[in-house]
């Protein structure tokens, strides 16, 4: 049975009253979405209760549930589309940097040596997670897809709700763009 | 050369969906075959595979401890909520509701084709030529509706129906006014 | 379908029903019928919005009784210069 038919199945047996089917869901999906949320906000705390509501809605949505989509798609939909209403109404970026703030944040946390201890580790980590936050938010959607949770583009592109061209550029211009704030990790 | 450049170009514009394993066959034995002779493409490529690379060095992170928890917490609290509603709804036994407005809505609509149509059914088997015209005009002028109070507006028309159906009486039989209404007209 | 779209299409209703003006009775029905989805919805503010929905309903339903009542009263004189013409 293909991953798409288990998943159907779940969701058909959760509908009829399973309720170790919900579990299976958590199980397979709890990480994946979590990290998915985790990327593009950038706050922990945030992105577990975001990614609580998203497991709710799949819950609430049991008894109307229709296997016309495949389910991931679905699921990473509700995700996205959650993620986009929060930034909304913060009403800016999860870390909120301009551009000037970004560049300079960049040579604070910029060392000369190779990352080797923790520390760099996370200054690392903390420099892709602002360069990421800096991307328009189509972009970053489609790029965390793909590299991240490794989506094809026709799965994007339902995912977004766009054509698959339209993932392509988004994908290309979010590497072009990304290629300017990381250059100077060039070695 | 200036067409070599225009190559770079678009195999570079590619790239992306390259790394990506989105090229079809074809197009990605081109591609494989400029990078192995292209340098500057080739180094291209090699800074988008370390960037793709340096993207995954975020560590995945773990849902907390109390992550289910809470999920199943705020489940439960919602499956309370429906059953509560469900319980509210019922108390008042809201399965009459839309049958019953639907008859009340449906009666309306009947009575009120029937006012309508009245005028203009006894206009047309009235009398001259030109009369069906001033019944059908007179059927659909006594919708305006001059007051703010809807009841009062729909008072008012049947009121004009009468009236119309008086007038048709009257030209019909040549006798006066029977539905009240006539005199303070002409009174007016 | 969310509560975005339902509120959405309740917009477009009350949009197109402006050009309409039939003794209120498009607002009577459109009353009911919003209260009666609004009673379906699930919210941690239900005994408050319930009872708004109930209000909404009894006085759509009240407006439409009132209404055919005075189209019977009235109706039964039309129907007497009707059989009179005829």
């Amino acid at each position: 049975m293909s991953i798409e038919n288990q998943d159907v199945e779940i969701m058909i047996a959760l509908k009829g009253g399973d309720a170790t089917a919900f579990e299976k869901i958590l199980k397979k999906y709890e990480k994946p979405i979590i990290n998915y949320i985790y990327r593009f906000i950038g706050d922990r705390a945030e992105a577990e209760d975001i990614t609580q509501e998203v497991f709710l809605r799949v819950y609430k949505s049991k008894d109307s549930y229709k296997p016309t989509a495949k389910f991931s798609t679905w699921l990473y939909k509700i995700a996205t589309n959650l993620c986009i209403d929060y930034k909304r109404k913060i009403n800016r970026d999860a870390i909120g940097y301009s551009g000037t703030e970004l560049s300079n944040k960049l040579k604070d946390t910029t060392s000369s040596n190779p990352v080797e201890s923790s520390l760099e580790r996370e200054q690392l980590e903390e420099i892709i997670k602002i360069s990421l936050s800096s991307l328009p938010e189509n972009q970053r959607i489609a790029l965390t897809l793909k590299v991240y949770e490794n989506k094809s583009y026709q799965e994007i592109s339902e995912i977004l709700g766009c054509s698959v061209s339209a993932v392509e550029s988004l994908i290309f211009r979010a590497r072009q763009n990304l290629k300017e704030k990381l250059s100077f990790l060039k070695q | 050369m200036s067409l070599n450049r225009l190559n770079c170009e678009k195999i570079k514009r590619k790239l992306s969906a390259y790394i990506d394993g989105e090229i079809n066959i074809p197009k990605k034995d081109i591609i494989s075959n400029h990078i192995e002779k292209c340098h500057i493409c080739k180094g291209e490529l090699s800074v988008l595979i370390k960037q793709n690379d340096l993207l995954r060095e975020i560590k995945n992170i773990e849902p907390s401890l109390g992550f289910r928890t809470g999920l199943w917490e705020k489940i439960k609290e919602w499956e309370r909520l429906k059953q509560e509603n469900e319980e509210a709804i019922k108390k008042t036994r809201l399965k009459w509701l839309l049958p019953v407005s639907a008859f009340g809505v449906i009666a309306f609509f009947v009575i009120f084709a029937f006012t309508l149509l009245i005028p203009l059914a006894y206009g047309f088997s009235s009398v001259k030529k030109h009369e069906p015209i001033y019944f059908v005009v007179n059927a659909f002028s006594s919708l305006h509706q001059k007051n703010i109070l809807a009841p009062i507006n729909l008072i008012n028309y049947c009121n004009n129906c009468c009236k119309a159906l008086c007038k048709c009486y009257q030209s019909k039989t040549n006798k006066g006014c029977i539905c009240g209404g006539c005199e303070n007209e002409h009174k007016n | 379908m969310n509560i975005k779209t339902k509120i959405a299409i309740i917009s477009l209703a009350v949009g197109i029903l402006s050009f309409l003006n039939l003794f209120g009775v498009e607002k009577a029905v459109l009353a009911i019928l919003l209260g009666y989805i609004a009673l379906k919805e699930v919210s941690s503010e239900q005994k408050k919005a319930n009872k708004l929905a109930f209000g909404g309903i009894i006085l759509g339903i009240v407006y439409i009784v009132f209404l055919v009542t005075i189209f019977i009263l009235k109706g039964s004189k039309i129907i007497e210069l009707f059989t009179k013409i005829k």
